[in-house]
């Protein structure tokens, strides 16, 4: 393990504890790009296309941006499953390309598919992923009833996941990637095709996590979920960055009344477009 | 390697065969009851040889074929993993590589074992004498933990050209019917291709089974050369089955 590679790090060896970032980003990326070969096309598809930007500890951080815009292309480079074409990527203090046995330990990442194993119950996929952390069955038991409570699926935990409804299964993949109390929490589209009931119930439980200090970057191509949630937002298109900011402020900046048109005044498009 | 996550993962593993009345019956059961009905229909047919009636000509065979069952097995849920996204989220976990093959690996032997002895029970309960010992029950178990190594890369390989779990278990026929027809529990012989045999590992397994079985001295060096060549092509196999699984494993 490079020492180097760490940037800024108290290091509080006791896991499971927040880790001590002071001073220092908890993400950074510079000139990030990612193409992938296509073999019936001449050009790469240029999926992430050169964006830089950071995420400060603690901060709600929103990649607000159509469908196709490299979403989650970013966060899957952010969390080691796709390798950089170019460009740097840091987090927690650790490099991808160098150190990602370590940021494994402190993110978690709730992907865009829920992805529960359907032959368990909810419960037994929460425990089965809080082992994977090497959590105390106390721990995961006592996290566990706390989070199913708050994201009403206390009732339903014991039923297996594949009776699960859509917005269930979405709660419960919720549920999976916090039982380890990341540092870092990375959530892909995280209440795409729910009902607007759960959907704020979601949105009142991430702002309430707020409080911990816990550092979410979060993908989204709902204005309101942006605007809501976020303390900075950057809005991406085609793979590059077009704004990045409070969202007030970049409403103020553009002069308009909400992130959407800031979004059209940019490109001339609805991020909604085509969906 | 930490031995929590490891056996959270092989709990979870061995649920499935509980949990998907499929896998249950292709891990578990279709190879006992095969021998029932076998045993109950041929246990005194003399046709395919004066000593040995057709049924215990067939065990070696209906025991390996049980392990070429894994291939299904770990083509499905290796390519059903990947296609909820799941095989992706667990890699973002701490769970390494190496845990997970190996834990993978624990839970695709543990199936294979528990289907050898209900099938191997069954086997006795319905009239099969084996001549064998009890040194020879462990080679036994030797050899088949072996051909599901080789199958265990059988299906990783199969998992690498599947996109979902179910066109998994279609593919994974393409390895498992020529086996089973050309070097199980049907004489190849009857087919009129016993050139082919050779190329099949489970041949090795089915041949040096049938030998052990026969009560042949385990000093026998046809049951070794058997056991190495198996050991052979299980190593390249796995290996090369591991190589494409490490590839594709974040797509
Ligand atoms: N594995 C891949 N191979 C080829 N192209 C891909 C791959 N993943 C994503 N893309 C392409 O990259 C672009 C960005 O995709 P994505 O990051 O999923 O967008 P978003 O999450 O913002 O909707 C899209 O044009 C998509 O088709
Ligand atoms: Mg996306």
């Amino acid at each position: 393990m490079k020492n180097n590679d760490r940037i800024k790090k108290k290091d509080i060896s006791n896991s499971g504890m927040i880790h001590n970032l002071v001073n220092s980003n908890a993400i950074e990326v510079k000139d990030l790009k990612k193409y992938f070969a296509e073999k019936k096309k001449m050009d790469d598809v240029k999926a992430v296309d050169g964006i830089s930007f950071h995420v400060k500890n603690g901060e709600i951080f929103g990649l607000l941006g159509p469908n196709g815009a490299g979403k989650t292309t970013t966060i899957n480079i952010l969390t080691g499953m796709h390798s950089p074409t170019e460009g740097t990527a840091v987090v927690g203090g650790y490099n991808v390309k160098t150190n990602l046995k370590r940021i494994k330990e402190i993110i978690s990442v709730c992907p865009q598919e829920p992805a529960v194993i359907k032959f368990l119950s909810g419960l037994g996929n929460i425990k089965f992923f809080g082992k994977l952390y090497l959590m105390s069955k106390e721990q995961i038991t006592e996290r566990s009833e706390k989070l199913l409570k708050l994201l009403g699926l206390y009732d339903a935990r014991k039923r297996l996941a594949k009776s699960y409804s859509g917005g269930m299964l979405r709660q419960l993949s919720l549920i999976i990637s916090l039982i380890s109390e990341p540092d870092i929490l990375f959530l892909d589209e995280p209440t795409v095709g729910m009902d607007p009931r759960n959907r704020r119930k979601v949105w009142e439980f991430l702002g309430s996590i707020k409080q911990q200090k816990r550092t979410i970057i979060l993908t989204t191509h709902y204005i309101e979920e942006a605007e809501e949630l976020c303390d900075r937002v950057a809005i991406i298109d085609y793979g590059k960055l077009i704004a990045i900011g409070p969202p007030k402020k970049l409403i103020e900046e553009h002069e308009v009344k909400n992130l959407e048109e800031v979004f059209m005044k940019i490109t001339g498009r609805r991020i909604l477009e085509g969906m | 390697m930490k031995v929590k996550r490891i056996l959270a993962v092989v709990k979870m593993e061995t649920t499935r065969i509980f949990a998907e009345p499929l896998t249950l019956v292709f891990t578990l059961l279709l190879v006992p009851v095969l021998i029932l009905i076998f045993g109950l229909t041929m246990g005194s047919n003399y046709g395919w040889h004066e000593d040995y009636t057709v049924f215990e000509i067939m065990v070696p065979g209906l025991l390996a074929y049980g392990c070429l069952l894994t291939i299904l097995d770990v083509a499905s849920s290796v390519a059903g993993g990947r296609e909820l996204g799941l095989q992706r989220r667990i890699n973002t976990t701490p769970l390494t590589s190496a845990e997970h093959i190996f834990s993978q690996i624990i839970s695709y032997t543990i199936k294979p074992l528990l289907q050898l002895l209900l099938g191997l029970g069954m086997a006795l309960i319905v009239g099969y004498r084996p001549a064998n010992t009890a040194v020879g029950y462990l080679l036994v178990i030797v050899f088949l933990v072996i051909l599901t190594f080789c199958c265990v890369g059988l299906g990783l390989i199969t998992a690498n050209f599947a996109k979902s779990a179910n066109a998994a278990s279609g593919l994974a026929f393409i390895f498992i019917v020529p086996q089973q027809i050309f070097a199980t529990f049907i004489p190849p012989e009857f087919m009129g291709a016993g050139t082919f045999k050779w190329i099949f590992p489970s041949f090795y397994a089915t041949d040096g089974l049938g030998l052990i079985f026969a009560g042949t001295p385990l000093t026998d060096s046809r049951i070794w050369i058997r056991l190495g060549i198996l050991f052979a092509i299980s190593i390249v196999i796995y290996v090369i089955g591991i190589f494409v699984y490490e590839k594709n494993k974040n797509k």
